[in-house]
């Protein structure tokens, strides 16, 4: 079964007066199981997708499927998600801890559940000695750290990882790439990844497509290419 | 509905509420402060014209009450899009019936808190007994400005989703203009001819009307307290469906992904 089906999605905006499209004719599919990489330059339309995907928007034309269900007609079915993302902002005058107590009850744990999941947690992420501190105390990669605690508090069906390490020191980078690729192999999560990062991409990736001002230009299996070549042959031909 | 993300977020509303010491100065130092400020003017009007400094004192309850009862709701949305953690609640399953019900939930509590204090302070420091010697009368009037805010609070909070967060100033400005077009101090008939229609659907103005009546020790009317009621009401009824189109609205215009940036 397909976790993520996105089929033939347009989406436009309009700044100072002009129409552009953020996402023309965008059709993809993410496999049960898989990570899939989405790379492309700034602008290019990948955040646009994860929050079409995610349901913080609408497209204007065709439709998001997450496990066979349309995300409009189903909004429910996103609950089912976790996003990782390079703006996850909390609340400056909440704790770490009172961060995870809240989104622990968002998602419906109970008390002693809810204990466990974020002692699990804190203690994966190293965020023991912050666990009191204030959100505007953290530093950036700790901020990093609790988003991508955060967005696992559900133990989510599919991940969507937005430019998961930027930011990042290079152990914790590592530490949270072993940790993308376990949850992927030990549950089969299926995950959606954006990166700048090209061998980021190559170490976790199964298949990537590369997304040029709003469209899909291309689909590979990511083994046995490289990535940087074809990143650069992509961007060229584009560019002619 | 999941009643577990709504006190989520009312439990993320006390967090907030306990820890971000200026929501609690905006939300009770103002009201104390100018409730202090004309109780005293009505104990210097005693003397010469009581009924005057009454009206003030009491409609300055009502006053401060109807806004508290709006603005918080405004001021905890605004609060959730300029810390960012808009877009996490939103991306967590939060959906906006909840997010806007926990709220109102929130809001009614801190706005009854504080009409307790504004009440126990009249009553203790202005001898203000008036109001206490019909409660039900009373309650049914701040029943109408409760229902009234919360109706203005989604309004705008709708306002500010459709049209982005560079109008969260009207959080705490609008509803000045509701008020003042409430008639809260003097009758309708002071205002242009022309305006007063317009001045009979404010939401306040039959509850102001009621409250002036009551300070001075006139006569409640019975159907003023009704239609004061009423007007609450459809104010409520309308403002779902415009607060559930102005989201839908921003789905589409991108300004929801704004509002969390």
């Amino acid at each position: 079964m397909k976790a993520v089906e996105v089929n033939n999605v347009s989406k436009k905006f309009r700044v100072s007066g002009r129409e552009f499209y953020a996402l023309k004719d965008v059709s993809l599919h993410i496999r049960d199981g898989e990570i899939f990489g989405l790379l492309g330059p700034n602008g290019s339309g990948k955040t646009t997708l994860i929050n079409i995907i995610i349901g913080l928007l609408i497209a204007d034309e065709g439709n998001v499927k997450i496990f066979g269900k349309d995300v409009e007609k189903f909004p429910e079915i996103t609950e089912r998600l976790g996003l990782v993302s390079t703006d996850a902002r909390f609340h400056w005058a909440l704790s770490v801890n009172d961060v995870f107590s809240f989104f622990g009850m968002v998602y419906g744990l109970e008390r002693r559940e809810r204990e466990k999941r974020t002692a699990e947690l804190v203690n994966f992420f190293g965020l023991e000695s912050v666990l009191n501190r204030r959100v505007d105390g953290l530093s950036t990669g700790e901020k990093m750290r609790l988003s991508f605690a955060k967005a696992l508090m559900n133990n989510p069906k599919i991940l969507l990882l937005d430019e998961p390490t930027l930011g990042l020191d290079p152990s914790i980078s590592i530490k949270l790439r072993k940790e993308i690729k376990h949850i992927n192999r030990e549950f089969g999560t299926p995950m959606l990844l954006t990166s700048h990062y090209m061998r980021e991409v190559e170490q976790l990736a199964d298949r990537v497509a590369f997304i040029y001002k709003g469209r899909i230009m291309d689909t590979r299996n990511v083994k046995g290419l490289d990535l940087e070549k074809y990143f650069l042959k992509m961007v060229k031909t584009n560019e002619d | 509905m999941k009643i577990n993300r709504v006190f989520a977020l009312i439990y993320y509303d006390i967090l907030v509420f306990s820890r971000a010491k200026w929501r609690v100065m905006e939300m009770f130092y103002f009201p104390i402060t100018t409730v202090i400020m004309w109780g005293l003017f009505s104990a210097y009007m005693r003397s010469f014209a009581v009924e005057a400094g009454l009206i003030v004192l009491v409609l300055n309850i009502f006053w401060n009450f109807a806004s508290v009862a709006q603005s918080n709701t405004n001021m905890q949305i605004m609060d959730d899009s300029w810390s960012g953690s808009i877009k996490q609640m939103l991306t967590s399953g939060i959906r906006e019936s909840e997010y806007i019900f926990a709220r109102i939930i929130s809001t009614t509590v801190i706005s009854v808190a504080l009409l307790g204090i504004l009440l126990f302070m009249s009553l203790h420091m202005f001898d203000l007994r008036i109001i206490f010697q019909t409660p039900g009368v009373t309650s049914v009037l701040f029943l109408s400005t409760l229902i009234a805010s919360v109706a203005m609070s989604i309004l705008i909070a709708a306002f500010i989703i459709t049209a982005g967060k560079e109008y969260g100033f009207l959080s705490w400005t609008v509803l000045q203009i509701f008020i003042l077009l409430s008639a809260p101090f003097y009758p309708v008939s002071v205002f242009p001819e022309w305006l007063q229609p317009f001045t009979t659907i404010m939401p306040y103005t039959a509850t102001f009307e009621n409250a002036r009546s009551l300070s001075a020790g006139g006569l409640i009317n019975n159907s003023l307290l009704l239609q004061g009621l009423a007007v609450s009401l459809v104010y409520l009824l309308l403002s779902l469906p415009v607060y559930f189109y102005s989201f839908r609205r921003a789905r589409k215009t991108g300004y929801l992904v704004k509002l969390g940036s």
